[in-house]
């Protein structure tokens, strides 16, 4: 695997194309990714995307594209995998960038006043 | 063992059964209020598993080993083993429950519109399904009644309407904000006819608080009414499980009925806990308010109910369906309660002599259940979308997804039915067996609010109308259907004992000591979520069952 943190962090900026993520998170996925066959191939993936190949080049290819996808299911739901759907732990649902990016929350968590729903998002 | 006598014996601790344990308690009778479920009420644990869990589905705040085991329900049942429903019709029953302290409404949406006038009056005024006993005037006082219970937030002005049943006091809480998607809805639909009906967007009543209201706080759009509201501003059963507690009433948790034996003087109810020990609680009445499938189950069990044929017959639900689109603008889904407002136009009408009525809710949670984001993600992911021109899609696509839901009326039908299977539970009790099937009055419900939604969006400017598939019983997505959770009809109310079960007081024809309290005495199902309506026959049934508890002093 032998990617740090730092390196991670980066890499997953550039794939969901969010920036910038929490330093901690990266810290906790990269543990999560360890036992996956796939991680074997994130040095790979950060050197590509570090030497400046377009990250849709790097989803193209056959050898990548199941990490890229667990990188963004982990950043975009705080999940492990979709099919069969292993989840982390209620900080990390929380955490899914999904419900930010559609200017929403995640359900069970609004943060918001009661009717704030009537206006348009603020985020 | 026999335990110390009470008044009234209460079977299930979920809203009707919870609100009579507590109103009979207030009066000073001894009730004993007995709960297959487990109680573990502690909603920050809940909302803890709910988060934690990989789907956040109907029963993924609710598991719980022993619970699961002992208690099994369809929602937390382990799947390994099958379904808890044995199956014995052509189409799969889609509606689940859990059995807990405080029932299923710990997992429902929260709707509460009354029933309208003539869905008491199906078969005089259309000639299809059956006439109930009593009429909505009847029952108008008792709608009052149990929307103050409830804490029912609705716009008195918009639904005091002949159609939809004249009111005769206002909501306890002003409605619900309609959400910013209802908003821009409204103004594209104006002043729209369907059919030659006009098409008109009201705020749907709602057993969630829009202000505090009886010490719980207003609702905060967390957006997850179903499975779990994660701060009490919905209303569920616990609430009056607790008031019935501190009134008096007796709660006895993980205790499983498995007989209730009535007799001219007393009603002898016998329960196993998960241990296997049984035990035998005596009433002078008994009350079985454990749901439309539970109910049945345990009357089949023991043997009662039985001499007009139709105890467990005439099993319903709402089916439901979704017609998805997406808006010409942004709506913001996943903002606010899942549905805000509504379409009530098509609850009534002269078609309903050929197809079921039915209601439609605007979604506000995207495409709904059947349409996860994790879909959209991995869909844009194969178009070979990722990095800023993936989140800019997914953004771009989703703030656009827009949603009816179409519920419809079935008829009760015999042949729909719950019967005990020969397969059993980890106690040894026989798990229900569903027959059920779909006939033309519901196919042909589908069919009309499937137009009606094409028509209002096309209306509305919007894309990509379709109905979503959800992937049910291999059939075409225009055939398929979700549960609503609104399970009913499997012990009809009426007034001739040859022909239902229960009297128009809920009290079994057969036994004059034993009440039937739920939405399994709907002799017809209407379009109205059942909660509010069940709890309206709870408020009228409570007159006669003090009546008969004070005459037999």
């Amino acid at each position: 695997m032998a990617v740090d943190v730092g390196q991670f962090r980066r890499l997953s900026q550039t794939l969901t194309g969010c920036t910038p993520l929490s330093l901690e998170l990266a810290d906790r996925y990269l543990d999560n990714l360890a036992d996956r066959p796939e991680a074997a191939r994130l040095s790979e993936l950060g050197t590509r995307l570090e030497g400046g190949e377009d990250p849709s080049t790097v989803l193209a290819d056959p050898e990548l594209k199941e990490l890229v996808r667990l990188v963004l299911v982990l950043w975009y739901f705080g999940l492990l995998d979709i099919t069969p759907a292993k989840a982390l732990g209620p900080e990390q649902y929380y955490s899914g960038l999904f419900w930010s990016v559609v200017h929403a929350h995640p359900p069970g968590l609004s943060g918001g006043y009661s009717g704030y729903w009537a206006y348009p998002p603020e985020n | 063992m026999t335990d110390p006598k009470a008044d009234v014996v209460v079977i299930g601790s979920g809203v009707c059964g919870a609100i009579t344990a507590w109103q009979l308690a207030a009066q000073g009778k001894r009730v004993v209020l007995l709960e297959a479920g487990t109680n573990h009420v502690d909603r920050g644990h809940l909302v803890e598993r709910f988060a934690g869990s990989a789907d956040q589905g109907l029963g993924s705040p609710y598991h719980d080993r022993r619970n699961d085991r002992f208690a099994p329900a369809s929602d937390t049942f382990n799947k390994d083993d099958g379904s808890y429903y044995v199956r014995g019709g052509p189409r799969t029953f889609q509606s689940t429950y859990v059995r807990r302290v405080g029932g299923t409404t710990w997992h429902f949406l929260g709707n509460t519109p009354r029933f309208v006038p003539n869905d008491f009056r199906l078969e005089s005024r259309y000639g299809r399904g059956v006439d109930w006993p009593l009429s909505y005037d009847d029952l108008e006082p008792h709608y009052c009644q149990a929307e103050q219970w409830l804490g029912v937030s609705g716009d008195h002005d918009a639904w005091n309407v002949e159609e939809l049943g004249t009111r005769s006091r206002p909501f306890p809480n002003r409605e619900i904000w309609p959400s910013y998607s209802d908003r821009l809805f409204s103004g594209r639909v104006g002043d729209l006819s369907v059919e030659g009906t006009r098409v008109v967007l009201r705020t749907t009543p709602q057993a969630r608080n829009s202000r505090p209201y009886d010490g719980r706080p207003a609702c905060a759009g967390n957006s997850s009414c179903v499975p779990l509201c994660p701060i009490g501003a919905k209303y569920d059963g616990a609430v009056h499980v607790a008031k019935a507690r501190k009134a008096g009433a007796r709660l006895i948790a993980e205790a499983v009925v498995t007989k209730v034996a009535p007799t001219a003087e007393r009603v002898a109810v016998v329960y196993r806990h998960y241990d296997g020990s049984e035990h035998t609680v005596e009433g002078r009445i008994a009350v079985v308010a454990a749901n439309a499938i539970e109910t049945p189950r345990l009357l089949l069990m023991s043997n009662l109910c039985a001499s007009s044929g139709q105890l467990g017959r005439n099993l319903m639900d709402h089916l439901q369906g979704t017609v998805a689109a997406k808006a010409p603008e942004p709506v913001f889904p996943y903002r606010g309660p899942p549905t805000t407002s509504g379409i009530d136009a098509f609850r009534d009408g002269g078609f309903r002599r050929e197809g079921g009525a039915f209601r439609l809710s605007l979604g506000n949670d995207g495409w709904g259940r059947g349409d996860h984001p994790t879909d959209r993600l991995r869909s844009l992911l194969d178009q070979g979308l990722v990095g800023t021109a993936l989140r800019n899609e997914l953004e771009r696509q989703t703030v656009r997804l827009i949603r009816f839901s179409y519920s419809t009326e079935m008829l009760p039908r015999a042949d729909n039915r719950v019967e005990l299977a020969d397969e059993v539970d980890a106690l040894g009790l026989p798990r229900p067996r569903l027959f059920f099937s779909v006939d033309d009055y519901s196919r042909a419900a589908f069919k009309h609010a499937q137009s009606v939604c094409q028509a209002i969006f096309e209306a509305a400017g919007c894309e990509e109308i379709h109905v979503l598939s959800v992937g049910i019983d291999n059939v075409a997505p225009e055939d398929q259907f979700l549960g609503a959770g609104h399970i009913s009809g499997t012990c009809r109310m009426g007034a001739d004992p040859t022909a239902s079960v229960v009297n128009a007081d809920c009290q079994a024809h057969d036994h004059e000591r034993l009440y039937i309290l739920g939405s399994s005495v709907f002799p017809t199902e209407g379009t109205a979520n059942p909660t509010l309506t069940a709890v309206a026959l709870v408020s009228r049934a409570l007159g006669s069952i003090t009546a008969a508890l004070d005459s037999w002093q």
